[in-house]
């Protein structure tokens, strides 16, 4: 190449790179243009009762939402949802091209279904494939199916978003308003499997009739299986500890009158206390601030002292919420998806080695202090609920 | 000898991107897992003092390359035998360093290009630069790894939300072995292979400048590679950082919003670029210089083919890339980038006190010898 | 292997014509030879599919008798 400068050869062998460089420089070897792809948006994973991997996807049809867009008349469906059972993961995925025409690319997959089976058999060791594929999305968010196949989930056709699986993302996402169920994007999943001390703890998913679903609640599993599911407001419970809640409406009830509280922030945490070298409780510590939001009564606001009156009130609700949620966890499922042993691991290793072999059982029957904090900054527009003038 | 002069900065920015490199691909304190930031702290320190010995011994023998040094030392015949092995062990790193940037696009970003089509065509645009002299590359290296620095930067600052800052514990889990089994990886890599400046250390305008910019230069690497560290442990957590085959690609995956991958690919071309590049010009400068013939641009082109052929015939597979690279590089790379130096630098005190006792003077060598 | 066989060709091709051109001494071909020709060797073999232990195996085995690897 410094012959270029070099005459009429030089000349030849800048014009031969000239355009060889283009072809080379187009991209990769396997380049594969946007049309040539399907795009998925979700997918689904379950058992078969054989005993085999029922892959799901849902795979996203561009020229159908763009024509819905302009005219209400008879397309086909945005979305395609098809299974293909295979011995592996990455066997069903290649398999379930046998009725698509191009290749899927999965990049743009938002959602993971898991189904119930798959989840009371081992889901640890089923993740490898997404975690080994350079296509997936480590951002994806991930799903406990209740009482439904993921299949039935990816397959319904919600009336807000033609794309399905961007339906139940947003679901997903605007838990940071309400705290009832937890997001569990891949990564923390595989995070959460790779730690010793932690069990695992996936949000949930069910049918609610035929157009909608609901994203409501949690799926605690213990050593990989599924152990039971929380209700929603053991969940908000469990994410107040966890240090997940960005928002949520908490309700208290003031002399009859009822309240709603919405927080605004949330700081938790989780310490272990030791005696004699053992641990001897957990202790969860918990701060809150809140506004009040709605006031549903009779009663005054005025004064400083009511606000504290109902600060007092609200720790007490948020700790009854707490309690709920340990107690279950502890005495139903006894697994440790708070990550009190994690702390230990990492705050106290020279305890962790010695309990961590039945954490799980020690973990149940520890007693557990819980610690609420609670501050009320704003009472919005108006001071007192609304009253006849006497 | 070459009359191309590099400056101060120039030759900072080529040691700084060589020693930047690969590293991060390899990640060679990983051993250590999350205590791997003690042992980058104590690798980056003697990994210091090593090119504190290069940069004495440069010093100690102005306007000398290690090939002419070797021969004034140990004479003919086993200067030329050392000067030998130490091409050998150039031309093998150049082919190691190729070998490492083409797995990672090959497994990362293009998955059905065959390596050797990778590699290959890189290798083209390297002979390029090292046929068009230091004093390009030195320049070069001035517009381009400055581009690392902002990229590391940009990841690490956009990934600040998501992130664990307990990740790293607890501290010494394991003990005391592994960390310093990685500090002394990260001793012998990357740190120990600049004993490939000894070639481009005689360009330098100012010699005496050589003082601050080979500290600096480790310093501000070691600074990077805690950097990067600590922002990976963070991100993915001990567990998966040691179990992924390369880290900053899975890093840069995490990032919300938009794709960074690219610029993982570009810091590894810069890096690797500048590595791979001042590798092949120190074998073909010294081979030159040993076989008598003027111009080293005469043999880039086979050594660099050699390279090619090379770094696809050391490993059949990724796996035995990392096993080398963490259980027999550092071992192997023992006698080139300790033990021939350090003889070297007793060699040159020697000659030098006999020196001055003669003539009682150039204390100026000395001292400048004796800050390190 | 006819791809090797070509990209050898056309790089030696062009640097031999350099040399034949700027009328360089034996050395200079010597040791280019040297060098082309282990790498056309080793790359025909690699082509073929039969790899032969490679520079790793000979430091492995090297390290192996000092007693240093694990």
């Amino acid at each position: 190449m410094v012959m270029c400068r070099k005459g009429k050869k030089g000349y030849g062998i800048f014009l031969v790179l000239f355009f060889i460089f283009p072809v080379l420089l187009t991209g990769c070897w396997n380049n594969r243009d946007l049309t040539e792809m399907n795009f998925v948006a979700g997918m689904g994973l379950d058992r078969t009762e054989e005993g085999k991997v029922l892959m799901t996807v849902q795979v996203v049809e561009p020229a159908a939402i763009i024509s819905e867009a302009k005219a209400q008349s008879a397309q086909p469906k945005p979305v395609i949802v098809k299974s293909y059972e295979g011995e592996t993961i990455f066997e069903a995925i290649r398999g379930i091209l046998f009725n698509f025409d191009k290749k899927l690319f999965f990049s743009t997959a938002q959602v993971l279904i898991l189904g119930e089976r798959l989840s009371q058999d081992d889901i640890e060791k089923i993740l490898d494939f997404f975690q080994r594929d350079h296509e997936i999305n480590y951002r994806m968010d991930i799903l406990v199916a209740k009482d439904a196949t993921p299949e039935e989930i990816l397959e319904v056709e919600s009336d807000q978003d033609p794309i399905e699986a961007m339906y139940i993302k947003g679901t997903v996402e605007n838990t940071d308003a309400r705290g009832t169920v937890k997001r569990t994007m891949l990564i923390d999943l595989i995070k959460d499997i790779g730690s010793s001390g932690k069990q695992l703890a996936i949000g949930q998913i069910s049918k609610e009739g035929e157009k909608e679903v609901k994203t409501e609640g949690l799926a605690v599993f213990k050593d990989g299986k599924l152990a039971g599911w929380l209700g929603p407001y053991e969940t908000r419970g469990y994410l107040l500890v966890i240090n997940q809640i960005q928002s949520a409406i908490v309700n208290v009830t003031k002399d009859k009158d009822k309240v709603a509280m919405e927080i605004i922030k949330s700081k938790g945490r989780i310490d272990v206390a030791f005696r004699n070298s053992e641990p001897s409780k957990l202790i969860v510590k918990v701060e809150v601030q809140a506004n009040v939001g709605e006031y549903e009564g009779r009663g005054k606001l005025e004064s400083p002292g009511n606000l504290h009156n109902l600060e007092k009130i609200l720790k007490e609700e948020i700790k009854k919420e707490i309690k709920m949620a340990m107690n279950k966890i502890q005495k139903e499922y006894s697994s440790d998806i708070f990550g009190f042993g994690e702390h230990m691991r990492k705050h106290q290793p020279q305890y962790w080695k010695k309990v961590k072999k039945d954490w799980n059982d020690t973990f149940s029957d520890l007693p557990v202090e819980i610690q609420v904090d609670a501050r009320i900054n704003r009472i919005g527009s108006v001071k007192d609920p609304v009253k006849k003038v006497e | 000898m070459e009359k191309a002069r590099i400056s101060s900065i120039q030759l900072f920015l080529l040691l700084t991107g060589f020693l930047f490199g690969n590293t991060l691909i390899l990640a060679p304190a990983q051993g250590a897992k999350n205590d791997a930031w003690l042992a980058i702290l104590l690798g980056g320190a003697g990994g210091a003092l090593l090119m504190g010995v290069y940069a004495a011994i440069a010093l100690l023998n102005p306007s000398k390359t290690l090939a002419e040094i070797l021969k004034e030392k140990l004479g003919k015949v086993g200067g030329s035998f050392v000067t030998i092995l130490d091409i050998w062990y150039f031309i093998h790193l150049a082919s190691l360093v190729l070998r490492n940037f083409g797995e990672f696009i090959v497994t990362m970003t293009f998955l059905e290009t065959p390596m050797a089509v990778v590699i290959g065509l890189f290798a083209v645009i390297l002979v390029y630069l090292v046929n068009s002299g230091i004093e390009v590359m030195g320049r070069l290296s001035e517009l381009l790894v400055p581009v690392i620095f902002l990229v590391v930067f940009i990841i690490s600052l956009s990934l600040i939300t998501v992130r664990d800052f307990t990740a790293f514990f607890p501290v010494l889990e394991n003990g005391m072995k592994p960390v310093l089994n990685g500090a002394f990886a990260l001793i012998t890599f990357p740190f120990g292979e600049s004993v490939v400046f000894l070639m481009v250390f005689p360009h330098l305008n100012k010699k005496e400048r050589l003082k601050k910019v080979v500290p600096a230069s480790a310093a501000l690497v070691t600074f990077i590679i805690l950097l990067v560290f600590f922002r990976d442990i963070f991100v993915l957590g001990s567990d998966l950082m040691v179990r992924s085959t390369f880290i900053p690609h899975l890093t840069s995956l995490l990032l919300p919003g938009f794709n960074v991958e690219p610029l993982i690919d570009i810091t590894l071309m810069i890096g690797g670029g500048v590595k791979c590049s001042v590798c092949i010009y120190a074998a073909a400068r010294t081979l030159c210089q040993i076989a008598g013939i003027g111009d080293y641009r005469k043999l880039t082109g086979a050594i660099s083919t050699f390279c090619v052929v090379l770094s696809i015939w050391v490993y059949a597979n990724v796996l035995e890339m990392f096993n080398f690279s963490e259980n027999l590089w550092p071992y192997y790379s023992l006698p080139f980038q300790i033990v021939i130096p350090l003889l070297l630098l007793l060699l040159s005190f020697r000659k030098k006190s006999s020196q001055s006792n003669e003539r009682a003077k150039s204390q100026k060598g000395k001292d400048a010898a004796k800050a390190y | 292997m006819i791809m090797v066989l070509a990209v050898f060709a056309i790089l030696i091709f062009y640097d031999v014509r350099k040399f034949i051109r700027t009328k360089e001494p034996v050395k200079v071909f010597a040791i280019y030879a040297c060098f082309m020709a282990t790498s056309l060797i080793v790359s025909l073999l690699l082509a073929a599919g039969r790899k032969p232990p490679g520079p790793t195996q000979w430091i492995e085995a090297i390290l192996n008798i000092f007693g240093v690897a694990s």
